[in-house]
């Protein structure tokens, strides 16, 4: 299904944004990430924050690192980032 | 940001830690059970994070089989910081005093601050106290009602009900009612604009005997008898280019003729001070008044009263000290022969005579005396030598 949707949003030239169960990430500097979509807090701590939306698993790794804010549809991150790792 | 962080510290959030067991498994039940979590920090075997309030409630069965050990270690809100003050019934109580006393103060008037805008000419306490009369009548005193004062029907009646007011509008400040008199100026006084056109007229009846026209044209003869309202000078003045306007000046000096009654019983009766005086003070404020003496009797006894308001930076307070001055009297008949009569009301006759004509010249003076049973009647007929010449403008035509 997912696949159907992408190729029908490449088709219509849509953002690959619009496609359901896709992360939404919005990175400011080093220092904060709003993610929009469905969050699931794999591990938490306060060097390493795996965050799970949809398929996707994000890894943030850095110093200080905090949920500054968290519920179903989003999630912001602050802290001392030092990478982001994608799976 | 800004607005959401002042929400959170109306309402009750705590923050909690959780430890031991799984941290994974009680963050996804909190997540579908959509508690709403921020500043969560994690650490080697849990997390702090914080949650509102009613939110934490909720937590104990979630927390259930997770195996997690969950406590506050923290509160803050603005129900916590007033929990504080549970008990202490004085600051609400003082509160609703507060808030019944502004409510019952500020929609009236306290103060009423009287003025005149004729800086040379200040209100005499005679016109003050009429002023204050009439302010009565209309609903403008200490602790009334702001709203409801007709203060357009006070502008427009006061002139006509009011003697020596030419003008008056009340204004409500705060809780001071500023009262602008405009005191009204004698006809006679009237200054007249100095391009415009002024007549000279008789203020009396008299015989002209010296014509002093400094300005305009002169119209009466030395020797001639005028009435009231004769013209004297007028601001006419004929000449080749035709007639120019201009005001008319002077002084013409009349030989008028007055008469003053002086009457003087034999026997009088006159209230005389015993010696005796008592001073007695009230306070006032808000319009209630609380006296600071104990009650004597003050009947016949004459009293004065002056009453200072407490200022405040130059700014009257409603708070207000009445003295009053009383000071007995004794009645004291006074038995005179005719003699002494006369000689009283003769003494009481050149008084008048030189109060009310000060600035003239007497030139001849006939006194009448009749003497019946109960007095002696002077009566006094003056010839004056005054100025009668009065200013008035004239219409163009």
């Amino acid at each position: 299904m997912t696949e159907k949707f992408q190729k029908a949003a490449n088709a219509l030239d849509l953002d690959e944004g619009v496609l359901p169960s896709c992360a939404h990430l919005e990175i400011f500097g080093n220092r904060r990430v709003l993610l929009d979509g469905n969050c699931e807090i794999n591990e938490c701590g306060e060097d390493l924050l795996v965050l799970t939306v949809g398929k996707t698993t994000f890894r943030f790794r850095g110093r200080e690192l905090c949920l500054a804010a968290f519920d179903r549809q989003s999630a912001v991150l602050e802290g001392r980032l030092s990478s982001i790792e994608f799976e | 940001m800004f607005i959401t962080d002042w929400v959170r510290r109306a309402q009750t959030s705590v923050r909690f830690k959780a430890e031991g067991g799984d941290p994974a498994r009680l963050l996804r039940r909190l997540r579908e059970a959509d508690v709403e979590l921020w500043q969560l920090r994690g650490f080697d075997g849990g997390f702090f994070a914080w949650c509102d309030a009613d939110d934490y409630k909720r937590l104990p069965p979630l927390v259930r089989h997770t195996g997690m050990r969950v406590r506050i270690v923290k509160k803050q809100g603005l129900p916590v910081r007033l929990a504080r003050y549970k008990g202490r019934w004085g600051i609400p109580a003082g509160l609703a005093v507060a808030a019944a006393v502004f409510c019952l103060v500020c929609p009236r008037s306290w103060v009423i601050e009287m003025q005149s805008e004729d800086l040379k000419a200040p209100l005499s306490p005679a016109l003050q106290a009429d002023i204050t009369a009439f302010l009565e009548q209309n609903g403008v005193t200490v602790g009334a009602k702001k709203r409801g004062v007709p203060s357009t029907e006070i502008r427009l009646t006061a002139p006509a009900k009011i003697e020596g007011v030419g003008a008056l509008s009340v204004n409500l400040s705060g809780c001071v009612a500023h009262v602008t008199v405009m005191p009204r100026v004698a006809y006679e006084k009237t200054r007249v604009k100095a391009a415009a056109l002024s007549n000279l007229v008789a203020a009396r009846d008299g015989v002209v005997r010296k014509c002093e026209i400094t300005g305009g044209k002169r119209v009466c003869l030395v020797g001639e008898a005028v009435t009231k309202g004769t013209l004297l000078a007028t601001g006419v003045v004929d000449t080749e280019a035709g007639p120019l306007l201009k005001r008319a000046t002077g002084r013409v000096l009349a030989e008028t003729e007055h008469v003053l009654t002086v009457r003087v019983p034999l026997a009088e009766t006159v209230e005389r001070p015993a010696g005796r005086t008592v001073k007695r003070y009230t306070l006032s404020a808000f319009g209630l008044s609380a006296p600071l003496f104990t009650p004597l009797k003050t009947d016949g006894w004459q009293v004065s009263k002056t009453t200072r308001a407490v200022k405040l930076f130059g700014r009257d307070l409603p708070l207000s000290v009445t003295a009053e001055t009383a000071r007995e009297q004794i009645a004291v008949t006074t038995t005179r022969t005719k003699a002494q009569a006369k000689a009283e009301a003769k003494r009481r006759a050149d008084k008048q005579v030189a109060e009310a004509f000060a600035g003239a010249e007497v030139l001849s003076r006939a006194d009448t005396v009749t003497t019946d049973n109960s007095g002696v009647t002077l009566t006094v007929t003056c010839k004056i030598l005054e100025d009668i010449a009065v200013e008035v403008p004239a219409e163009r035509r």
